[in-house]
């Protein structure tokens, strides 16, 4: 048997195994592919957070980056119409700030030369320019979260999607270090760390780690490298989910200092912004 | 790593799937060692009810167990896709094709014998969606001119 023929032979046999996937997408991904009969395409690109490869997805229609993120359990499978798909992960393409992608580059090299169609741009690296931008991606999250009213106890992801109970009114700092968790999965980790000392986070770090989850490191964002393995595994929560209560005990201990360097940090955005409009 | 390229072809999607031929949807708790063709309105579907105890919440069974389910509908301006990977001639590159053969605008996702709640994947799913709108959504200039992070010469 050569080696094609045996590679072909365990193709059928994935086959047997895995057929369908299941994707939630922007239908507007979908409307702009009619009359220019393209494809929705998957390249790996470096990641800016780990370095490594994540899955991203293109657009047919337009130049939209889309980030390619699967929720998976390891007991959980699909119906699909009159058949049955062993793998019950669901995928999803959100889009994605193409400036994520572009910054570890920027920083990298310092000057960079994009030529554009009908002429040439020169880009450079802004150190403060950058702080600006993230800062209303703060700014935006903030709104987002406090709209959706999402707990923000814990200090990941996984553990912050638990709803907010009533008796838990989670204060600005904890909002602020969640937002800034969630910036940092796109962001590499000596630009996290200005951010963080930008936002006025990098205080009280004795206080911080022991109020926001030591359990996990937090954020080690999924390497999608290959759209079969299931690699974020939100099950974590449910483990998190049950020492919330020690973790909110731990919290009010150091509430105070830690509204203390939220005014602070909320100071620096502001002022921050009034310096420079002029 | 492995470098991973794919594509889904999507061309004329809405002329061969109408929205009144949604594909049936169901996430279900196991994990069930085989994929392909099975009778699953026969076996699964035509024993949903109506959990006569929560409203909104769905009951059935799968291997005699109980199951607690519940619709959940995908956030606004998105839809559910099934992709079917497509065969090509086998070749070492790790191209994969994907063929979209329906879509769903609503699933439902199914418990062992536990209502549905705020804290199943779904619905963090659905968050998911919202988060990463505030977090990618790219920043107009208009405002402030200054928060581009790039100078441009």
């Amino acid at each position: 048997m050569t080696a094609q023929m045996k590679q072909k032979e365990e193709m059928k046999n994935n086959n047997s195994s895995s057929q369908h996937k299941i994707v939630f997408l922007p239908e507007s991904l979908l409307n702009g592919s009619i009359e220019r009969e393209k494809d929705i395409s998957f390249v790996t690109l470096r990641h800016p957070q780990t370095g490594s490869g994540a899955l991203f997805g293109f657009g047919p229609s337009d130049t939209s980056v889309y980030e390619v993120t699967q929720f998976s359990e390891e007991y959980r499978s699909w119906f699909i119409g009159e058949s049955v798909e062993q793998d019950g992960i669901l995928f999803m393409m959100t889009p994605f700030d193409p400036l994520f992608l572009l910054l570890p580059y920027l920083k990298q090299f310092h000057n960079l030369i994009f030529s554009e169609v009908g002429g040439l741009r020169v880009f450079r690296y802004n150190a403060n320019k950058v702080l600006m931008w993230l800062e209303q991606k703060v700014e935006n999250l903030l709104r987002e979260l406090k709209r959706q009213n999402i707990c923000v106890s814990g200090g990941s992801r996984v553990a912050t999607f638990i709803p907010s109970n009533k008796e838990m009114t989670p204060s600005n700092e904890m909002y602020l270090q969640y937002v800034y968790e969630l910036l940092t999965e796109y962001l590499s980790e000596d630009l996290g760390l200005e951010l963080k000392s930008h936002l006025g986070l990098e205080t009280n770090k004795a206080e911080e780690s022991s109020a926001c989850s030591t359990e996990e490191p937090p954020q080690k964002r999924a390497k999608l490298n290959d759209a079969v393995e299931p690699e974020e595994d939100y099950s974590v929560a449910v483990t998190l989910e049950s020492k919330t209560k020690t973790k909110e005990s731990k919290l009010t201990t150091s509430q105070k200092r830690l509204m203390k360097a939220d005014k602070t940090g909320m100071k620096n955005i502001q002022s921050f912004f009034k310096k420079k409009i002029n | 790593m492995s470098n991973y390229k794919g594509c889904v072809e999507v061309q004329g999607w809405k002329n061969k799937y109408p929205s009144n031929n949604d594909v049936v949807c169901h996430s279900v708790p196991c994990h069930i060692k085989c994929s392909g063709p099975a009778p699953v309105s026969n076996f699964f579907t035509s024993y949903i009810e109506p959990d006569e105890n929560n409203a909104g919440i769905l009951k059935s069974s799968f291997r005699g167990r109980p199951l607690r389910g519940q619709e959940i509908q995908l956030p606004e301006g998105y839809v559910g896709v099934v992709m079917k990977s497509v065969d090509k001639t086998v070749t070492d590159e790790p191209d994969k094709r994907f063929r979209m053969t329906g879509h769903f605008r609503k699933l439902t996702y199914w418990n062992w014998d536990q209502i549905p709640s705020q804290n199943d994947k779904f619905v963090k799913a659905a968050q998911w969606i919202k988060i990463a709108h505030a977090i990618h959504t790219p920043l107009t200039l208009s405002s402030k001119q200054q928060e581009h992070p790039l100078d441009t010469e």
